[in-house]
């Protein structure tokens, strides 16, 4: 694939899109739905075919990616506010779908719960609070009209040319299998091994189960430590030193006992990023206090009220002040 | 080795003459100055010559004070007349002490004294220094000048003091202010002892010339008039400045009594530098006193500045400030001397152009029915008959004439500012008429006779007089053309007696008739008169009548003192005075019977008649055509209208020869057109590509991302995405591929 | 010391975990970037303001995807641990924009961008 062929499909998704914003005409709808899937597909088509003979093709990414683009590109096409929001939740859970197949099963349901649960329920729930009462039928004239739709297209559609270029194309696009872009398995198993090192009671409760299996063994261990580390890996393997009544013993850990994604995603949260973790904290608190006061009841203060609520004397007295407008 | 031949070319006119006639002057008469001695410095009998100089400026100061004040009475004029009185009650004493052929010198205070030599005063080493002092230089010339001067000053003070009373106040004190700075810068310029000091008061006339000029500033003319006098002023100025410039260069001196003895000595100042600055420096200096004395082809400011107040018009110009250039000529004389010693010409054409000025204004004033008009061209043409006097080197004639002329031609402007005054501003000859009859005129009218007579010339009058000396010398002196001159002169003095008797004999005789100026109202006079029908003229009061009676009474004892002077055949008081000082040249004192004839007879006698004879003839025209028989003024006018080839001439005289509109053609247009063309050159290249082009750039830059900021949040949502793309995009194809 | 494997299951048995194909994040990612001009050029097109801030969510939507993809890739968590904080974020966002919508249905009943401009200067 070279840049060129890439830059036509982003006009051809471009046009496309431009032809689905278009209100009231179905037939420019059907048009731009086929010219933007059918960019999006060849596009999708050429990575495929760039791909090792005896690699597995991603359908379930591509089956994904095609429903959260179509989502997307009729979220911001639906001249209806709430159906928008619905179209939203199908980009939601096709995210999430992706999500699961990268082996983020944690941030997956995560975000089905915390985007498709409760941030879109409230968009719903301001949705119907503001619902534009001189549109009976549901579409406000400013959601069907696109403002400035060329300008926007140009602008956005540079931006992805350029990114899926740098994608895709630069150097290669990003390759895992290019050198030094993965690490080894055996460093990253060691990384996940060394998590468990840091989780001294889990550590415990594993080597209780090993030994449980084993009756010869006694029921009172200790594990032993070498510069305060339990676990030695060897490069396939990880074993831990426990000492059983005065004798030493060398368990070697099963697979099954590797920490769990949601468990690295935690350690990582609180053992890596833990100052993060309190801004993250400490935004959410103030975006609280700011939607508690933005939605508690607005008082109109009049011209002399203001002045006495930012400590100026009222210029009028208090029988004029009738007179001056400004009611609570 | 210059220096010697000039002296010996001196040596050789100065004692033995030369028949050969090649510098023009007379064979075998005494040339040069009269004023060989070294001036005494002399501090004590003249101690009080000082205060001719600081009356005055303690009158303008106190005037000052008044405006400050806010004084509403006639204070400033009485100061003002105070002042001028006792400066010259001082003048008279201090000339009465004074011995002419032994000048003095009156040290006030060190002004200028430069010096960045030892200064061993040997010849090679004139230039050490520059040294002006302000001090006093009292020969016959200053003395004879300051004292008409001082005493015109006063009686015209006087004068404006009832004058100028509708203008009591603020207006009142600024008027008399000018008069008493323009009396101190006239006594700086007469009395200075050096061309330093003279420069002072030359500039310092020049601005209460356009001070008074402009008094009535909210009238367009009179700021326009003020403004054209001293831009005219400047063009002479720059060659009095260059003159006085040369002459430092020249004789390392700018005191009189350094200079003169170092004419005397025979020196042409060309030591040092190159000798032709010896004989530019009269032409510089000639400059100077034509843009001063209103002379061709720097005269026309002269009737514009008519504008003023009348009591101006008399004292500044035309009794006094007007004359400075024939003062500066007198003054110095010696350096005119030495250019016709050198072969130069400068004298020459001081006497042509005085002559030819004095016939164009002269046909000028013909034509002119303002009466301030046709008496400022006469103002023109009389001083140019007093240059052509100093070109014929008969100082004596010229400064006579000054002197004669400062009476009666201050009496005619006083006459017709009492005229103007009684009338509401008019000065229209046709409008006004028979005046005589009216009551309360009488002394205007008799007074302005007088003056009249005077300034035509009649048989008897000082003009006479003063007129035939400067004329008789035309065919005494020998000279380029000078005869030819001398007849110029003497029908220019047909044609004065013409048009002085036109202008008298139109508003003072005949059918009664006036009415007041209509534009008069505004420029701030008078009145309360309104309008035609209700007009009744105020005539004037006893101050008026007053000063017009003494200068009449001056100006016909000026006749009688010549007559008697001329008839014992002494040498009068003023021939004493002006042949002692430096503007004497010797000739006036030549004895009788050595002159060339004219028409058989000695030039002098020969000239009281043939002037005289003119001098009633133009009277007799004027009296027949403007008063026995008006019809036959309108009869001429037609006849001359009727006729193509003839009718140019009296419309050309009337719109002043078109001189004017010739300046503006010639030299505003081309200037302005110059401007112009320079202005564009400045808003096109300058401002419009220069300055506004660079300015343009980046607003045409930011014309094109305006529409983005439309103050839409998404407008500027999409600039941002916009800037955003185009960085990823740089990144992407210049850093990580490398090209785009 | 004694090598006793001893296992609940079968010692030593090899991890399951498999580096991402390059097809696999090619695609994952290309959609990341289309979900992400879509949501930019929703936002800049869409006049209602409730439905600007969903297309945000959708630009974050199309990060955290991008941002899970380079975490599988590296094999390591923090990917998805910046999700965790793009969720804070949006969260956030959307309690505060939404907040101000109201405020501003209040003020002008329109949801309507473009009745807001009183900033633009002409």
């Amino acid at each position: 694939m070279t840049p060129s062929i890439l830059y036509i499909a982003c006009v051809v998704g471009a046009i496309g899109l431009y032809l689905i914003m278009r209100p009231h005409r179905k037939a420019t709808r059907i048009v731009g739905t086929i010219a933007g899937a059918g960019a999006v597909a060849f596009i999708m088509v050429k990575v495929l075919e760039g791909l090792a003979a005896d690699a597995a093709v991603p359908i379930l990414e591509v089956v994904f990616g095609l429903a959260a683009i179509a989502g997307a590109a009729r979220m911001v096409t639906h001249p209806r506010p709430v159906f928008a929001a619905i179209y939203f939740v199908v980009v939601v859970v096709s995210s999430a779908g992706m999500f699961l197949l990268m082996d983020a099963e944690f941030m997956a349901f995560s975000l089905i719960i915390v985007y498709a649960g409760a941030i879109l329920i409230t968009y719903l729930f301001v949705l119907m609070l503001a619902q534009d009462a001189t549109s009976t039928a549901g579409e406000a004239l400013y959601d069907r009209i696109p403002r400035e739709p060329l300008a926007a297209l140009v602008v956005g559609f540079v931006l992805l040319a350029v990114l899926s270029d740098a994608f895709l194309l630069v150097d290669g696009g990003v390759r895992p299998d290019a050198p030094g872009m993965t690490p080894s398995l055996s460093s990253v198993e060691e990384d996940r091994w060394m998590v468990l090192d840091g989780l001294p009671i889990q550590l415990e409760e594993t080597v209780a189960e090993i030994l449980a299996t084993d009756s010869t063994a006694a029921a009172e261990f200790t594990i032993e430590r070498i510069d305060g580390r339990a676990i030695r890996f060897d490069g396939t393997h990880a074993s831990v030193d426990v000492k059983i009544a005065d004798e030493s013993r060398n368990l070697v850990l099963p697979v099954s006992a590797m920490p769990t994604n949601a468990q690295l995603v935690g350690w990582s949260l609180v053992a890596t990023f833990p100052v993060s973790l309190e801004v993250a904290g400490v935004i959410l608190l103030m975006a609280m206090f700011g939607a508690v006061v933005l939605a508690r009841r607005q008082i109109d203060l009049g011209e002399d009220e203001l002045r006495v609520a930012a400590g100026m004397t009222p210029l009028l007295e208090d029988e004029e002040s009738e007179f001056a407008g400004g009611s609570s | 080795m210059l220096s010697a031949i000039a002296h010996t070319t001196l040596a050789t006119v100065a004692m033995a003459g030369g028949g050969d006639g090649s510098h023009g002057l007379p064979a075998g008469e005494p040339f040069g100055f009269q004023v060989p001695i070294a001036p005494v410095v002399d501090e004590q009998s003249f101690a009080l010559a000082a205060w001719m100089i600081w009356l005055p400026v303690i009158s303008a100061v106190l005037c000052g004070i008044y405006a400050a004040l806010g004084v509403k009475s006639r204070l400033p004029a009485w100061t003002t007349v105070a002042a001028l009185a006792g400066s010259f009650v001082i003048a008279a004493i201090t000339v009465s002490k004074l011995d002419f052929a032994k000048p003095v010198v009156v040290h006030l205070f060190d002004w200028i004294d430069l010096s960045w030599s030892s200064g061993s005063g040997t010849a090679d080493d004139k230039w050490h220094g520059l040294r002006a002092n302000f001090a006093l230089y009292l020969d016959g010339l200053s003395a004879y000048w300051i004292l008409f001067v001082t005493f015109l000053g006063t009686m015209i003070a006087f004068y404006a003091s009832e004058y100028m009373e509708e203008d009591k106040g603020t207006g009142y004190c600024r008027f008399f202010a000018g008069v008493s700075i323009f009396l101190f810068a006239m006594t700086a310029l007469v009395l200075g002892e050096n061309l330093i000091m003279l420069y002072l008061g030359w500039e310092g006339v020049g601005l209460a010339s356009y001070l008074l000029i402009g008094y009535y500033y909210k009238k367009p003319a009179a700021v326009a008039a003020a403004k054209k006098a001293f831009i005219m002023n400047r063009i002479g100025d720059l060659g009095l400045a260059l003159g006085i410039y040369l002459i430092w260069l020249e004789y390392g001196s700018l005191e009189y009594g350094a200079l003169f003895q170092a004419l005397q000595a025979g020196d042409t100042g060309a030591g040092q530098y190159d000798g032709w600055a010896a004989t530019l420096i009269p032409w510089c200096l000639m400059l100077g006193a034509f843009g001063k004395s209103a002379q061709f082809p720097l005269y026309v400011w002269l009737p514009d500045a008519m504008e003023g107040p009348t009591p101006v018009s008399a004292l500044i110009h035309a009794a006094t400030m007007v004359t400075a250039g024939i003062y500066l000529i007198a003054r110095t004389m010696p350096f005119f001397l030495m250019n016709k010693a050198l072969g130069g010409h400068a004298l020459e054409a001081v006497a042509w152009i005085g002559g030819l000025t004095a016939l164009l204004a002269a046909t000028i004033a013909m034509a002119q029915y303002d009466i301030k008009r046709v008496m400022a061209y006469s103002t023109v043409s009389q001083l140019g008959y007093m240059f052509m006097g100093l070109g014929l080197a008969t100082s004596f004639g010229a400064c006579y004439h000054v002197l004669t002329h400062a009476f009666f031609k201050a009496l005619l402007f006083l006459c017709c500012g009492a005229v103007m005054h009684g009338f509401g501003g008019q000065l229209d000859l046709r409008k006004l008429g028979g005046i005589r009859r009216v009551p309360g005129w009488g002394v205007v009218c008799w007074t302005m006779l007088i003056g009249s007579l005077w300034l035509s010339g009649v048989p008897g009058s000082a003009g006479y007089f003063s007129k035939d000396e400067i004329l008789s010398q035309a065919f005494i002196t020998e000279g380029a053309g000078f005869r030819l001159l001398g007849w110029i002169g003497i029908i220019t003095a047909g044609l004065t007696a013409y048009y002085t008797f036109r202008v008298w004999f139109r508003v003072f005789t005949g059918p009664t008739h006036y009415k007041p100026d209509e534009a008069h109202g505004h420029a701030g006079h008078d009145d309360d008169h309104g309008a035609d029908h209700d007009f009744h003229p105020h005539a004037p009061g006893l101050r008026i009548n007053l000063v017009l009676t003494i200068l009449s009474l001056g100006a016909l004892w000026l006749a009688v003192g010549y007559f008697v002077g001329d008839v014992w055949g002494t040498q009068t008081w003023i021939k004493n005075a002006i042949e002692n000082s430096s503007a004497g040249t010797g000739l006036q004192l030549m004895p009788a019977g050595e002159h060339p004839t004219l028409l058989g007879f000695d030039p002098h006698t020969a000239m009281y008649f043939i002037s005289g004879t003119f001098g009633l003839v133009g009277l007799a025209i004027a009296w027949w055509l403007h008063c026995a028989n008006r019809k036959a003024a309108d009869d001429l006018r037609g006849w001359f209208n009727g006729r193509a080839w003839i009718a140019w001439l009296p419309r050309a005289m009337e719109h002043k020869w078109y001189v004017d509109e010739i300046y503006i053609a010639t030299i505003r247009f081309p200037l302005w057109i110059a401007g112009q063309a320079l202005y564009m050159f400045d808003r096109i290249f300058v401002d419009g590509i220069g300055v506004n082009g660079t300015a343009r750039l980046p607003k045409i830059a930011a014309s094109l991302f305006q529409p983005l900021y439309n103050g839409k949040l998404q407008g500027y949502a999409t600039s941002m995405a916009g800037g955003l793309a185009l960085v990823i995009a740089w990144i992407v194809w210049v850093w990580m591929r490398g090209s785009v | 010391m004694n090598d006793v494997a001893v296992s609940l299951t079968q010692a030593g048995e090899a991890s399951t975990m498999v580096p991402i194909t390059t097809g696999t994040i090619q695609i994952v990612l290309l959609v990341s970037a289309v979900m992400f001009a879509i949501g930019m050029v929703g936002f800049l097109t869409r006049r209602n303001m409730i439905l600007m801030f969903l297309c945000t969510e959708l630009m974050f939507q199309a990060s955290a995807i991008a941002m899970i993809a380079f975490g599988r890739m590296h094999m390591n968590p923090e990917g998805q641990v910046f999700v965790i904080f793009i969720l804070t974020v949006a969260a956030a966002e959307a309690a505060l924009a939404l907040g101000l919508v109201v405020l501003l249905y209040r003020r002008k009943p329109t949801l309507d961008a473009e009745a807001w401009s009183e900033l633009k200067e002409c």
